[in-house]
């Protein structure tokens, strides 16, 4: 229900009744001033239909139920519905509205079907790049079949999310991560070494240390084996989001900063059904944070806070992010950094994570494909312009790579990179 | 299936409405060019508001009705002191109503679910002619009696369809 709200409120007469009481007073004027008994007859029906039309209809706002779901898969978006209304309301009197959320596009008109107490609808959207995005409420309003007055439906519906991220990511939990802090509840051995339970024997990597290298399984197999235990197999990771506005402009950047904040998800839920801990950071004016958690309560805590993230107005230092970083996270936590590089501000933030003991990896959306996207120049100098764009912007992945490994995120449909990046041996960033 | 420009625009109410209005119309006491002036006026507002609606906009669908009611300002401003042509002008006004129900961009059967709405206003153009026409001048009073009896009812009903105006709040301590 909207709480709060009176179904008196709710009623309203809409345009038409104004143009038929309009109307009908002037042809009861007319014919009481021109002594014309047929203006009355006219006016008898135009002043007591949108009456009649108050009084017949509902005394109430409307109450029913929405059960909605989002189907299709990669780029295709369906959104289905069933609105199960109440009696005595006839769902061929409802009027449903829909509308697209940002970062999709509307293929067909939608389809809206009527029969018994129910009304169902189909919706067909498309993405043209991943979106995490909450589904706006359909509004649906009763509405008498002369279109004389109206009273808005009264429901709750459960919030709906678009989740749209490149199919990479639902493997990219398998990484394996760093332990920084133990978990709760749980006592780290005094012993050297790695401790947990034993949970299987894997190849070893080249800077495995000795004590983990199972000899008898190297002797077997021909080739270095390693013990692999319980607590190894999960660890922790950051996201840190730099929501800063760069020199590409306040639409493009927006864009660049929904496309992170889908792939950050991805990567968020990836990890978290492997049991790792996840936490976010936001970076703008100051810093938003959302700890190190994992379980599915930590997934809506993510969600919640990715479906919050807007550009800032006013950018903060960089080395604001890093200090604040470190009073909510650990240092040595794995950490992707989610920035655009489209200026050298945003490019500095990286050693000064690393300064401050972040294994740093940043992932970096181009803007190139969004820009070339939509032309304003002629063809040869689009071409010119785009080839230019692109020397640039490999020279400012050049430098940065000198601090921390980058990858460049041109098919937005696709992180390949990104997790062939970090299950590389070695790959987690240059620590301090 | 979404029907045709041509079904949007002519509905059967339409058609009913332009009838009425036509026979409004030769009900006049106008001469006959006049009178065939004035038809082909009224045909046309009809035709305007049945173009608007069948149009893709959405505010020249909301503004169709504005010409039909044009129109029939027309034909009431020539229709003579004669108690058929006013029931038919009264009619022609209820028929415009049903015309509103029949929206080709709503569900279909829009005439037979807003029956009461145009139903009402024929029952009280009803009683108004009935009381002007149909009784003696010298029970006058009567149809005005007929007319409160009606008003009447129309209240009751909506009194009795609202229980809730009747209930009174509990006390706030047992």
């Amino acid at each position: 229900m909207t709480g709060g709200v009176s179904a008196r409120e709710t009623f309203r007469w809409r345009s038409r009744s104004f143009l038929l009481f309009g109307a009908g007073a002037a042809s009861l004027a007319a014919g009481v001033l021109l002594a014309r008994p047929a203006f009355l007859y006219l006016a008898l029906p135009l002043l007591t239909a949108p009456l009649a039309a108050t009084l017949l209809g509902p005394q109430r706002a409307p109450t029913a139920r929405l059960t909605w779901a989002v189907e299709g898969s990669a780029q295709e978006v369906r959104v289905a519905g069933t609105v199960t209304f109440d009696r005595p309301t006839n769902p061929r009197d409802i009027e449903i509205e829909f509308s697209t959320p940002p970062g999709l596009t509307e293929d067909r008109p939608p389809e809206v079907e009527r029969a018994g107490s129910e009304l169902r609808f189909i919706l067909h959207w498309s993405a043209s790049a991943p979106v995490v995005v909450p589904v706006p409420f359909p509004r649906a309003i009763w509405v008498d079949p002369a279109g004389l007055v109206e009273r808005p439906v009264r429901w709750s519906p459960t919030p709906l999310v678009v989740e749209r991220y490149p199919v990479e990511l639902v493997h990219i939990g398998a990484v394996r991560l760093e332990r920084t802090i133990a978990a709760p509840g749980e006592i780290l051995s005094r012993r050297i070494g790695a401790d947990g339970e034993f949970f299987g024997i894997r190849h070893a990597a080249p800077n495995e240390p000795p004590r983990r290298i199972n000899w008898t399984a190297t002797a077997r197999t021909g080739r270095l084996m390693a013990n692999e235990y319980q607590l190894e197999r999960t660890g922790d990771i950051l996201l840190l989001l730099d929501a800063r506005p760069t020199s590409l402009g306040r639409t493009v950047d927006a864009e660049l900063l929904a496309l992170s904040a889908a792939a950050a998800y991805g990567i968020a839920e990836s990890f978290l059904r492997e049991k790792a801990r996840v936490g976010l950071g936001v970076y703008g004016e100051f810093l938003d944070t959302v700890p190190l958690a994992g379980g599915r309560t930590q997934r809506v805590r993510i969600k919640n806070a990715l479906l919050k993230v807007r550009l800032t107005r006013s950018p903060g230092p960089d080395e604001r992010c890093a200090l604040s970083l470190r009073r909510y996270f650990p240092p040595g936590v794995t950490t992707i950094v989610f920035s655009s590089l489209a200026d050298d501000e945003s490019r500095y933030l990286v050693p000064y994570l690393r300064r401050r003991g972040f294994p740093v990896v940043v992932l970096s959306p181009s803007a190139l494909p969004i820009l070339t996207a939509r032309p304003t120049l002629s063809a040869e100098e689009e071409e010119l312009v785009a080839r230019l764009a692109k020397v640039v912007r490999r020279d400012r992945i050049a430098r940065t790579w000198e601090d921390a490994p980058v990858v460049d995120w041109n098919d937005y449909w696709s992180l390949g990179g990104l997790v062939d990046l970090l299950r590389r041996p070695g790959r987690r960033g240059r620590g301090v | 299936m979404t029907p045709s420009i041509v079904g949007r625009a002519l509905r059967p109410t339409l058609v009913a409405l332009a009838l009425l209005a036509l026979l409004v119309v030769f009900d006049t006491a106008l001469a006959g060019t006049a009178k065939l002036l004035l038809a082909l006026g009224v045909l046309a507002t009809m035709g305007g508001g049945a173009a608007l609606r069948a149009a893709a906009s959405d505010s020249a669908h909301e503004t169709a009705p504005v010409p039909v009611l044009l129109g029939l300002g027309l034909a009431a401003a020539e229709t003579p002191v004669v108690p058929l042509a006013e029931l038919l002008v009264g009619v022609a006004a209820v028929a415009f109503v049903a015309w509103l129900a029949d929206d080709p961009d709503r569900p279909p059967a829009g005439v037979a679910r807003g029956a009461l709405e145009w139903s009402l206003p024929m029952l009280a153009v009803g009683l108004a002619w009935a009381s002007s026409f149909l009784l003696p001048p010298t029970a006058a009073p009567l149809g005005v009696a007929g007319g409160l009896l009606a008003a009447s009812l129309i209240v009751l009903v909506y009194l009795v369809q609202r229980p809730e105006l009747f209930e009174t709040a509990g006390p706030a301590t047992i």
